[in-house]
């Protein structure tokens, strides 16, 4: 029994005032307590009619459309605002600290670039992806299973950016001379790899490319095909998203380098040797004996060959600058780890993926700032409710006798 | 009725709910208000904004915490205190009720008993005059007191034990 359990006899009274109460007949050992109770009931202030009338009124007015039931709808309670407004604002807040975070962006997903040049943003999948060209040579890379066929080509970013202004084509209009490159490989189901490989073939050729070297295996799901390709460099873009769009992209490399400083050491050495030939034919017209003369032939012979060595240089620096060498890889697997027949449905899968994660996100920093304020909010209530309940008690023991 | 007025909006069945609770507490709850202010405007007041706040309330309602009675006990408990509070800080004239229930009474020794318990109940400690009415005006049971007192119902039998006892002190009644 704890310290405040009535004793029996105060049990029995109590429950004797309970029955009192209820109107109930009591044994006359509590006609006494109920007596009491009359007595006590019979001092208390009663309503009367006109208060009771008064009292109707105004309950009354609760019902109606205007009554004090009703809240005023233009009327914003600081206590509504804040329940409102501090939640909204910790939403927007988050949204805005999502957003700026890059989340939306896929960045886990994201190609990564290598390179001494600036970070190159790639969104999403592979075959959206640029060489990023910030210095004399660059790379971009996208690789993993993610990657899916592409939509369309144009997905494909600009073949270069950055700071150092190269241009599509092979010599921009700084005259910059660039030389790239770029290594595809795609996954194919076995009985459609042969067909993804003609359409390599026939894209291609039909891009103003040429077709190197080609192998292709069919042996199930060890089939394999790989091509060297040629394109003009303007269409390496155009060409790349096209292959992409074929099948499943496992991997994607992309270069680019800068040669224009090459060609520029071939071309002054060019003009150099040919600035030598035309002195040695000067020199051979002018020539007074015949030992003289045939030493003077043997030299332009030799400057001959400096010549057509430089020309060859060139030529192969210009051929580097207008086409971009292209390999392209196909290989075997399971058709939905190829992802033909169910490219939408995963694409879309990804994407909603994708959605959940970022809503997480928000709601995550959204939490984060609506934690500390709402325990913090949490902690004034109660201190502050603590405290009125004091005050009342200490104004109901400070009131005047009853 | 309480269940009603837990699940009480502004439908039809609601009101009647609330209209049924209004009708059983009304007078009790006046005269319970009007026992602690010792001013029957400011009771009027404070009942009808007891009955007001309850009916805005009404969804924030829980049936599991205790009854529609008990709750509306301790929403005009705390009006009424308020109501003190404010009088405490501005110093308002409090004007004592007349005491019409007593000058009512038909015979002499009834009059003459309740002037005695009037007293008895004046010179209580306001916290056990404030159980005593609570119980006996406003016919709360026990676990309905505790939950107007914010106290566990063993403690509020307690109280309400020992208020009793100290009220039977001082106007003579034998225990």
């Amino acid at each position: 029994m704890s310290r405040n359990d009535p004793s029996p006899q105060a049990s029995a009274e109590l429950a004797a005032l309970d029955a009192i109460l209820a109107g109930e007949t009591v044994g006359e050992e509590h006609l006494e307590l109920a007596a009491l109770v009359a007595s006590v009931r019979g001092t208390s202030p009663a309503l009367g009619e006109a208060g009771r009338a008064r009292l109707d009124e105004r309950i009354g007015k609760l019902r109606s459309p205007r009554g004090a039931g009703r809240r005023d709808p233009r009327r914003l309670r600081p206590r509504r605002l804040a329940l409102a407004g501090g939640p909204l604002v910790a939403l927007v807040v988050a949204v805005a600290v999502v957003l700026g975070s890059g989340a939306l962006n896929g960045s886990s997903s994201t190609p990564k670039t290598t390179g001494p040049g600036p970070a190159l943003h790639v969104p999403g999948e592979a075959r959206k992806a640029a060489p990023a060209v910030g210095g004399p040579a660059s790379n971009a890379t996208g690789t993993g299973s993610e990657l899916s066929p592409a939509a369309g080509a144009s997905a494909i970013a600009p073949a270069a950016s950055g700071s150092t202004n190269y241009a599509s084509s092979n010599v921009n209009p700084s005259n910059r001379l660039v030389a790239r490159g770029a290594s595809l490989t795609l996954a194919s189901s076995p009985p459609q790899l042969q067909s993804v490989a003609n359409e390599v073939i026939a894209s291609t050729q039909r891009l103003g490319g040429i077709v190197e070297s080609s192998n292709v295996s069919v042996h199930g799901l060890s089939s394999y095909a790989s091509f060297s390709l040629s394109v003009p460099s303007t269409r390496l873009a155009q060409l790349i998203s096209t292959l992409s769009s074929l099948t499943a992209v496992r991997s994607l490399d992309q270069s680019a380098s800068d040669i224009t400083n090459t060609y520029d050491q071939a071309s002054t050495q060019l003009a150099h040797e040919q600035t030598r030939r035309k002195a040695l034919i000067k020199a051979l017209a002018q020539a007074s004996t015949l030992a003289a003369a045939q030493a003077i032939r043997q030299k332009i012979v030799t400057v001959d060959g400096e010549i057509a060595a430089a020309t060859r240089v060139l030529s192969r620096l210009l051929t580097r600058g207008h086409n971009a060498g292209v390999t392209v890889q196909i290989v075997a697997t399971s058709a939905g780890a190829a992802g033909g027949g169910s490219g939408p449905v995963k694409r879309a899968l990804n994407d909603s993926l994708a959605v959940l994660d970022v809503a997480l996100a928000i709601a995550l920093v959204a939490l984060a700032i609506v934690l500390p304020f709402g325990l913090v909010a949490l902690l004034l209530f109660w201190a502050t409710s603590s405290l009125r309940q004091r005050s009342r008690e200490r104004a109901l023991a400070t009131a005047a006798p009853g | 009725m309480i269940a009603a007025l837990a699940r009480d909006t502004d439908s039809s069945s609601g009101g009647e709910s609330f209209d049924a609770l209004y009708r059983s507490c009304a007078d009790d709850l006046f005269a319970y208000v009007a026992s602690l202010l010792r001013d029957r405007s400011a009771a009027e007041d404070v009942t009808a904004l007891a009955f007001e706040r309850a009916y805005r309330r009404r969804a924030l309602f829980d049936l599991h915490r205790g009854t529609a009675r008990a709750w509306l006990f301790a929403i005009a408990r705390n009006a009424a205190l308020d109501e003190l509070r404010r009088r405490r800080r501005t110093r308002s004239l409090i004007v004592d009720l007349a005491d019409d229930r007593v000058e009512d009474a038909d015979d002499d020794e009834l009059a003459e008993r309740r002037v005695l318990v009037r007293d008895g109940l004046a010179s209580l400690d306001p916290r056990d005059r404030e159980v005593i009415l609570l119980k006996f005006v406003g016919r709360l049971s026990n676990a309905e007191l505790a939950r107007v007192l914010g106290c566990s119902e063993t403690a509020a039998g307690t109280r309400l034990h020992r208020a009793v006892s100290r009220l039977r002190e001082v106007c003579h009644v034998p225990q």
